[in-house]
């Protein structure tokens, strides 16, 4: 018949997903966009399958309750590693592949085998009318807003770029938006696409345990450089990735992913000609010089590549005997902004590849004091605390067109961006 | 009769640089695997199987309209490309003024879908989207005016027969170069794609899903075949050449160009929009400017 | 009649139709698109009227305009939606009045003018006509004044902005004293940036 023809072609293309990051999923959410039997999707309403994975925070259970509501019918929920506030339609361990069941999932869909999820939340809207009209347009005064105070928006300030006033809008972004690291909740105040002022409401979760835990184990006994400088090569090709896909080049945000999964699992790879694919396409060009610098003081504290990026050559590295043989130098940048970090990134990867092909599996090295993990310095509580400044990367993102901040907010690693929080005790901030 | 058959055959195009399109955007991400070419089928069934999602209180007349006027657009602008001599489907003495035309009404079509879905990123990218497209489709029109100088003609089919002495992107190939970036923009893909870009999290079509997402995909094809066909004609000779049958020539030409597109829209970096705007208005409006100085001293002297 | 004047019926309706909903719609953004929308019916009919050329033109020009006029009505009234319902109209009665006066004299005016009714030759050339008839032997002075326009718009808009090309414009924009290193002479703005109108 045809719709039962119809039906099997649909459940031959590519499965798209929305995925839910929780925590220590990014990297395993990350190699499974390399898949091109699957989509992730950017946005909910593109998606047929909602992926939760890893661990959710209970404060994000109503935010995951309305993103399910958003995916159109038919749809489902697959809960990856057990974690997840809302019961999904099948789930599968964290250590496991995820595809089989995604195939599954969407295939009964599609067929008319598996029911659609009904929603979860009750089809009203959030905040009781008040008002004359459809609109509210019914009362007196221009805005109709007399007697039930409906004002006139009067923006609170000129636009910081040409004294136009533009009404000021209000909105929550995250915890599950694809630019924004997983688990951040930033509430933004925009005059048109001009963010006037930020507040962090909830810290991303941290880096992935698995991925950290090599360089924890280095502290107390030896580890190999080579897996070691792979995962760091993996880490920074991975936030280089989503760089790229924020500046639309997807073809190469895909190969970096490839070549970080290539990189996890010891093959040889060529990151050098992938840099040079990125410097051809302007990547670099896109970043204004100067966006996002960071003072110095903040990247004193913060350390690893921020800090490197902002013109000092300080790594645990340089310390190291093993690596002294190996011919390692620190690399340094100036300028410390959003451009210097991406070059920072770019090139430790290719530095840390070059060390690991040297370094092949016999070379060992024990850390005595500090580690210098991807994400900079270990800290010994194992949270990532707000550091001693009581800097707020936020305030780096007021004045910027939208672009350039996410541009800034995907420049720093999860680390930096839960160090550079305020130290102010506000309930919600990165509650388990 | 005539009419008939080049209605026939700009459907053909239409559908066939559509489905083109559309794989070669799939190998350009994934690479050429097993079933790329039923790709853009699979894909099309997918759509059609899912809910057409709604948003709080949108402005239903024009979000529902305006993919289906963008396909009409489209449509627009390929009925004045020209398959063969005489076989023109409107042969207007103003299709240079025709595709402008088509041009300004693209942006005001992608500012309505995004505007009025009543979403704050959807919103956000069809801004941007408008202060991007209208500088393009200012330097677009110098780029078509420069074109028709030396046919003295505003129609494309005196344009194309014009060509018969040598291919516009031999004595103008700055102007095809400029040209390329109308089509990038027109379909608001890769560098110029901030209508439905990644990092609003799909721009003026983040609300959209089903049937209605489909006809818009479809209609941003749509106009980049329709895009193609006109730079196959104004820069690269339309239905002439050797051997082969005019139309023949139509059709291979515009499918070059597509596959060009497809290949700049994964090779350019998108720029922020501040910066875009000052290298559109700093350095590509001057460059038309010139372009167009230059062709028309070469034209009367 | 014939098809072409129920054509021209049609779309000459739907111009006024679009027209007067201008004024009854409830947010800037429709206000303006339905402008365009009677713009480009009067352009539909131009083409029907074997005005190609103007007709197209009328299209043309009209989208690129009203699509800045929605962006500008919506940045100064501040709302960069337009999707907020408000009434849009002011001192109606008066236009009203007006409106009505001007309709009603041009219609009397296009029903007693004796218009030529000699047939033109379908082949002349009528783009190149309406080009020289228009501008003549100034064809030159027209571009150059067409670029050094823009040049100027632009140029104003930039001197106006707020970001100067050497810093702020409003921190340098102050008259030197009467006396030397004295207050600065002229009126010192208010404060609160001016907007003190409260509409409710």
């Amino acid at each position: 018949m045809a719709v039962s023809r119809l039906a099997s072609w649909a459940v031959t293309a590519p499965v798209a997903a929305f995925p839910a990051v929780g925590a220590d999923a990014a990297d395993r959410v990350c190699d499974l966009a390399t898949d091109p039997s699957l989509t992730l999707a950017r946005s909910p309403r593109h998606a047929s399958v909602l992926l939760v994975a890893g661990q959710l925070r209970d404060a994000d259970a109503s935010a995951l309750c309305r993103l399910h509501d958003q995916l159109p019918h038919p749809r489902a929920t697959l809960v990856w590693g057990g974690g997840s506030p809302v019961p999904g339609s099948a789930s599968v361990a964290l250590e496991d592949d995820p595809r089989p069941a995604l195939c599954d999932l969407a295939r009964g869909l599609f067929r008319g085998e598996r029911d659609s999820e009904p929603d979860l939340l009750a089809n009203e809207p959030p905040n009781p009318w008040r008002g004359l009209g459809d609109f509210g347009q019914g009362g007196q005064g221009m805005m109709g807003g007399t007697p039930y105070g409906r004002m006139m928006p009067m923006p609170p300030q000129a636009d910081l770029r040409d004294g136009l006033m533009l009404d000021a809008y209000t909105a929550t972004v995250g915890p599950f938006l694809p630019t924004l690291p997983p688990g951040l909740v930033l509430e933004v105040t925009w005059q048109g696409d001009i963010i006037q002022s930020a507040r962090l409401v909830r810290v991303p979760f941290e880096p992935p345990r698995d991925a950290a835990a090599p360089f924890h184990r280095a502290l107390s006994e030896p580890g190999s450089i080579s897996v070691l400088e792979r995962i760091r090569a993996a880490n920074h090709l991975r936030c280089l990735a989503h760089v790229l896909e924020l500046l639309e080049l997807h073809r190469l945000a895909r190969r970096c992913r490839r070549t970080a999964v290539q990189a996890i699992t010891g093959e040889t790879i060529d990151v050098a000609r992938l840099m040079r694919a990125v410097r051809r396409s302007g990547a670099l060009a896109a970043a204004p010089p100067g966006l996002g610098r960071l003072p110095e003081e903040v990247a004193a504290e913060i350390g690893g590549v921020a800090r490197r990026a902002g013109g000092k050559p300080v790594d645990v590295r340089a310390r190291q005997r093993e690596y002294a043989d190996l011919g390692f130098e620190p690399i340094t940048h100036a300028g410390g902004d959003v451009r210097a970090r991406l070059l920072q990134w770019m090139e430790e990867a290719e530095q840390a590849v070059k060390l690991a092909e040297h370094a092949r599996l016999r070379e060992r090295v024990r850390f005595a004091h500090a580690v210098e993990s991807p994400w900079g310095p270990l800290p010994a509580t194992g949270h990532y605390e707000p550091s001693e400044t009581g800097f707020d990367f936020t305030d780096l993102l007021v004045g910027c067109e939208w672009l350039e901040a996410m541009l800034v907010v995907a420049s720093f690693d999860v680390a930096a961006l839960a160090r550079m929080t305020p130290r102010s005790p506000d309930p919600g901030l990165g509650e388990p | 009769m005539t009419a008939a058959f080049t209605l026939v055959g700009l459907l053909l195009l239409l559908a066939l640089g559509v489905w083109s399109a559309a794989v070669c955007d799939r190998v350009a991400l994934v690479g050429a695997g097993r079933g790329v070419i039923a790709h853009p089928l699979r894909q099309a069934v997918l759509l059609l199987a899912q809910q057409q999602n709604e948003t709080e209180r949108p402005d239903w007349l024009n979000w529902k309209l305006a993919p289906p006027l963008y396909l009409a657009l489209a449509a627009a602008g390929l009925s004045v490309v020209p398959l063969a001599p005489g076989a023109v489907l409107a042969d207007v003495d103003a299709g240079i003024v025709l595709w402008g035309a088509v041009e300004a009404l693209t942006v005001v079509v992608v500012f309505l879908h995004g505007w009025s879905a009543n979403s704050q990123l959807a919103l956000i990218a069809a801004y941007r989207y408008v202060a991007i497209g209208l500088p393009v489709m200012l330097v677009s029109m110098f780029v078509l005016i420069a074109a028709a100088l030396p046919a003295e003609s505003l129609a494309i089919s005196a344009i194309v027969e014009s060509q018969r002495a040598g291919w516009n992107i031999l004595g103008q190939p700055l102007g095809f170069v400029l040209f390329l970036l109308l089509g990038l923009s027109l379909s608001f893909r890769g560098p110029f794609n901030y209508a439905d870009s990644s990092d609003v999290a799909g721009g003026t079509a983040t609300e959209i899903s089903g049937a209605h997402r489909l006809t818009w995909e479809i209609a941003r094809l749509a106009i980049l075949v329709a895009f193609a066909a006109m730079a196959a004609a104004v820069f690269l000779g339309g239905y002439l050449g050797p051997l082969l049958p005019g139309p023949l020539w139509v059709f291979l030409k515009t499918l070059a160009v597509l596959a060009l597109m497809v290949a700049a829209t994964h090779a350019f970096v998108r720029l922020p929009p501040a910066r875009m705007l000052t290298l559109l208005w700093v350095a590509g409006l001057p460059l038309a400017f010139v372009h167009l100085a230059i062709v028309g001293l070469e034209v009367l002297g | 009649m014939t098809g072409l004047d129920l054509l021209l019926a049609i779309f000459g309706v739907a111009a006024i139709a679009s027209g007067v909903q201008v004024f009854r719609t409830d947010s800037m953004v429709r206000a303006s698109f339905l402008l365009l929308l009677s713009f480009i019916a009067v352009g539909v009919m131009m083409l029907l009227l074997s005005a190609p050329y103007l007709g197209m033109a009328t299209i043309f020009m009209m989208a690129v305009e009203m699509m800045v006029m929605a962006l500008f009505m919506v940045a100064f009234m501040m709302n960069p939606a337009g999707l907020n319902p408000m009434m849009m109209v002011h001192q109606h009665r008066f236009s009203i009045g007006a409106g009505a006066f001007a309709f009603v004299g041009l219609a009397v005016f296009v029903l007693v003018a004796d218009f030529p009714r000699n047939a033109v030759d379908p082949e002349q050339p009528a783009i190149r006509a309406l080009g020289h008839e228009l501008l003549g032997g100034s064809m030159l002075i027209f571009e150059t004044a067409g670029v050094t326009l823009l040049a100027a718009m632009v140029g104003a808009v930039i001197l106006s902005s707020r970001n100067g090309r050497y810093g702020a414009a409003d921190e340098g924009s102050r008259p030197p004293g009467l006396e030397p290193g004295g207050e600065p002479a002229g009126r010192v703005p208010e404060a609160g940036g001016g907007h003190h109108h409260h509409h409710h």
